[in-house]
């Protein structure tokens, strides 16, 4: 009777979706303490307060989510001391609804995280010596969207080496880049509000990374505006930021421009950059294993307005160059190859040449989002099948100190089969915290980061497994030996 | 300081005399039996080659090569492609020949003198002494002094760039490169294949190893050996693994401090130390001070003639860092606090030539308090782990005398 009411109350918040536990951190709690008991799929609930901390996730499955009562929101304050607000590494991480004010580094930083969500977050710096707001950095498959941020002395949302990501109705302002997009693959960008930036949206092709894809985004219905604040940098690469310039094209493929709103931006609405252009201005070093050029890239349905009315900087150069008296919506600096814009007659540009005519056709409307029709797998140990997750294990940690017959760093497994060989389970127990046996090992280190079933898995194929995989190697090799191979 | 005690020089005495009238053959009695048992973690497949298990390899994509921007970041990256897939005999006779000075030209200098496993397979030394000099590690002295400290040997099987400036694709093509180098082995192809024939052990290993009917060892053989036995020496089990594969206790909080700065987009370190290895292999200016006694080194410029690649460097694993004291490509930085302290003070500082074009991720002046500096150098010191460290022989073929096992500091 009771194992039933057990087993529908399962049952029950199984369906609800609370399949994890819910930790409550009240204002002068420590919401780090709450992350290190946190499992896989438990949620931290943040409620208002003012929170000193850098809370970092290295686990999967965490909900970070901040409770709003009667609009006071839970507010991470970095006091400009801290490095970063929220930062994590594990999969399937979602960091929502917090205030996070004054970090050196990031307002959050994701850092190969895969199937993650950040939204609903309002990121801000006094004095704009924030790195970056919202920063996905080799991640995959996830969304970043209405978030509101302010103050970065770089990009307030910067995606770099990062796959499959949905970037929507953010706001992105008083920053030295809006958004950045570098050596990645696959963003859809959309519905943003990209504003009171020196420059507005960068996709860059940066030299020296590993990484070297820049492209297959979708930049749609997005207004890129008024980016015109000065340029607080005057050497180095930093120098190289155009100011008042909506969107720069550098190097990136297979970028689709659609329906966005793009106005009065000094310098250019976009300035299309190849890499070679900016070596040759001293910007940056080159990278022979990168693709310098734009190519393959389309301009459709879009608004320009009054852009290009006082440019700055070298762009004032580059329009004289190719014979320009004034700014205009669209720069091309130096062009790639495959390129098209669909109302070339609507946009004023200068040395837009070589550009074709997209069809007039050409719609994003099939791409609803990049993120994947599955969650990424990281293919964790519970995906196996038991009998498997046993020897994976073993192979992959037990082999580097044992080997079957003879002493490695511990002692041979056959000593331990002989041990152990009616207690599996003692065994399992015992790896989890093992007390020193032997002077003439080390002792052995605990193997208490796996599950309970992983270790039993392991503890079985050792025993009841091993002796008789051994036994038939064994065979096969004397067979060879005798034949005379 | 090293202290030589009275009876140590009599057994240095003793033992180059014995030098003088020991032939090479006096090791042909010595049974050599090359292991059929892969090292620790690696895992003998059924095409009979040793194959490396990590619980890394559970966070690759399944069935995806590496490559993807999401391979190159985060606590749990996936590995990069290992070198594996060697034959245990190869292995074997690697280690062998790694430790016998019998592959030099004046049969003094094993790869063990400059790259020792107790001083994290690099030497201890700022400028490694090549050709000519005595002793091991940092106590080598006299010889001609490298422009270069020998780069830790630990995990090098994953690095597809070899040599500080890249100027080698492959573990052979650098062990070749070292052994025939006028200033580091100078030995020649012929002599070496000659020598090493000539050794009746050798060529029954060789035969062990290679399967080889011809009594004729070639260093394209040596090199493979060589190369299977480097490919070996992986370290992926420090306190920071633990960490990483879930005991979320494996580090000190001071520890975890120094991580999360370390990763913060403040120092960067992790832009070009991407975990796991701790490096993504890309050439870096990073304007790293020389010491005193040498002049500014022009590093993958004198490969690829670029100026971009002026003072470039490949970025090394971070991987036993605490073992390879002193740091930089020429040993200009003396501890790890040193370095952080280098990076701290921003780019540019200390820059030992005008003209480089420094890597964009060296960060400017950070302002880091000292706290935090000491905790970064304590979450470097997690990534210790030597447990995998590989027998020394205590004799090799040749029956040359090979260099000490653990000196303690008193001798």
């Amino acid at each position: 009777m009771h194992r039933h009411l057990a087993l529908f109350i399962c049952t029950f918040l199984f369906c609800l979706g609370a399949r994890g536990e819910i930790h409550v951190v009240n204002d002068g709690e420590s919401i780090q303490a709450s992350v290190r008991v946190a499992k896989a799929g438990d949620t931290i609930r943040v409620m208002p307060g003012t929170y000193e901390e850098t809370v970092y996730i290295d686990k999967d499955d965490i909900t970070l989510s901040g409770v709003i009562v009667n609009g006071e929101w839970p507010q991470l304050q970095g006091n400009n001391e801290l490095a970063d607000g929220v930062l994590f590494s594990g999969s399937g991480v979602t960091v929502e609804n917090l205030r996070i004010s004054n970090y050196r580094a990031n307002g959050i930083m994701i850092q190969g995280g895969r199937n993650y969500a950040v939204r609903h977050n309002v990121i801000e710096h006094d004095t704009r010596e924030m790195v970056y707001g919202i920063f996905p950095q080799f991640a995959k498959n996830g969304v970043v969207e209405r978030n509101i941020v302010s103050g970065a002395s770089d990009a307030a949302i910067y995606i770099t080496m990062t796959e499959n990501t949905d970037a929507l109705y953010n706001e992105v302002f008083d920053s030295v880049f809006g958004v950045e997009f570098e050596n990645s693959d696959q963003i859809l960008f959309e519905g943003n509000n990209v504003h009171d930036n020196v420059a507005g949206l960068l996709t860059a092709r940066f030299p020296g990374l590993p990484v070297k894809t820049n492209g297959r985004y979708v930049i749609r219905n997005n207004f890129i505006h008024n980016n015109n604040e000065p340029n607080p940098y005057d050497s180095g690469l930093f120098e190289a930021i155009p100011q008042g310039t909506g969107i720069v094209l550098w190097a990136a493929d297979d970028v689709e421009f659609e329906g966005n709103v793009i106005y009065n931006n000094d310098s250019a609405g976009l300035f299309v950059v190849t890499h070679d252009l900016w070596v040759e201005m001293g910007f940056v070093s080159p990278d022979p294993e990168i693709d310098a050029y734009p190519d393959n890239n389309k301009v459709f349905h879009n608004m320009f307005w009054a852009n290009g009315n006082s440019p700055s900087g070298y762009m004032i150069d580059l329009y004289e160059k190719h014979g320009a008296e004034k700014g205009a919506d669209i720069l091309v600096g130096e062009d790639g190859r495959g390129n098209c814009i669909f109302d070339a007659s609507a946009v004023s540009s200068v040395n837009m040449k070589e550009w074709q005519t997209c069809d007039s056709d050409a719609s994003t409307s099939d791409v609803l989002t990049v993120q994947l029709a599955e969650p990424v797998s990281g293919s964790p140990l519970s995906e196996l099948p038991v009998e498997e997750q046993g020897r994976f294990v073993y192979q992959v940690i037990c082999s580097g100190c044992h080997a079957t017959e003879t002493s490695m760093i511990g002692p041979p497994l056959n000593v331990v089969q002989a041990l152990w060989a009616d207690d599996v389970e003692g065994m399992a127990e015992w790896i989890k915290n093992p007390t020193r046996r032997r002077e003439d090992y080390p002792p052995m280190p605990p193997i208490d980061y796996l599950t309970d079933e992983v270790r039993l898995a392991v503890a079985r194929f050792i025993i009841e497994e091993l002796p008789e995989r051994t036994r038939r190697r064994r065979e096969a090799a004397a067979a060879e030996t005798s034949s005379g191979l | 300081m090293y202290r030589l005690s009275t009876p140590t020089i009599l057994i240095s005495l003793i033992g180059i005399g014995v030098l003088a009238f020991v032939s090479l053959a006096a090791a042909d009695e010595a049974n050599f039996r090359l292991s059929d048992q892969c090292p620790p973690s690696f895992s003998l497949e059924p095409d009979g080659g040793c194959d490396l298990r990590s619980l890394y390899q559970l966070y690759a994509e399944p069935g995806k090569k590496f490559g993807a921007p999401a391979d190159y970041g985060g606590v749990r990256a996936p590995l990069p492609r290992h070198r594996g897939g060697y034959r245990p005999e190869v292995i074997d006779l690697g280690r062998l020949l790694f430790f016998d000075p019998v592959l030099s030209g004046d049969r003094t200098l094993s790869c063990a003198h400059c790259h020792h496993p107790d001083h994290g397979f690099a030497d201890g030394r700022g400028r490694s002494i090549g050709k000519g000099g005595r002793d091991h590690g940092p106590s080598r002295t006299g010889g001609a002094v490298l422009d270069r400290g020998a780069p830790t040997l630990w995990n090098i099987g994953f690095m597809d760039r070899l040599f500080l400036d890249a100027r080698a694709g492959s573990l052979e093509e650098q062990a070749i490169a070292v052994l025939t180098s006028p200033e580091e082995m100078h030995n020649s192809p012929q002599l070496l294949e000659e020598t090493l024939s000539d050794i009746p052990a050798y060529q029954s290993l060789f035969q062990q190893a290679f399967g080889d009917e011809s009594n004729r060892v070639t260093i394209e053989q040596v090199a493979v050996a060589l190369s299977a036995f480097q490919s070996s020496l992986v370290s992926l089990s420090s306190r920071y693994d633990r960490y990483v594969h879930g005991d979320h206790d494996a580090l000190t909080q001071q520890e975890q401090t120094g991580h999360n700065w370390f990763r913060s987009f403040l120092t960067r370190c992790t832009q070009c130390h991407t975990p796991p290895l701790f490096t993504n292999q890309v050439m870096a200016v990073v304007g790293a001070p020389e010491p005193v006694d040498a002049v500014f080194d022009q590093g993958a410029q004198g490969v690829t003639s670029s100026e971009h690649d002026r003072g470039a460097f490949r970025v090394p694993s971070l991987r036993n860092i605490e073992a390879t004291a002193p740091y930089m490509h020429s040993g200009g930085l003396d501890t790890l606090q040193d370095v952080v302290e280098f990076y701290n003070e921003g780019v540019g500082n200390v820059a030992p030539d005008d003209n480089l074009h420094f890597h964009w991720h060296v960060p400017v002046e950070l302002n880091l308090k000292a706290d935090v500096i000491v905790a970064m150098v304590a979450f470097m010191k997690t990534l210790t782990d030597e447990s995998f460290k590989p027998v020394i022989p205590e004799v090799v073929p040749s029956g040359l005398p090979i260099v000490e096992v653990s000196p303690s500091k008193d001798w």
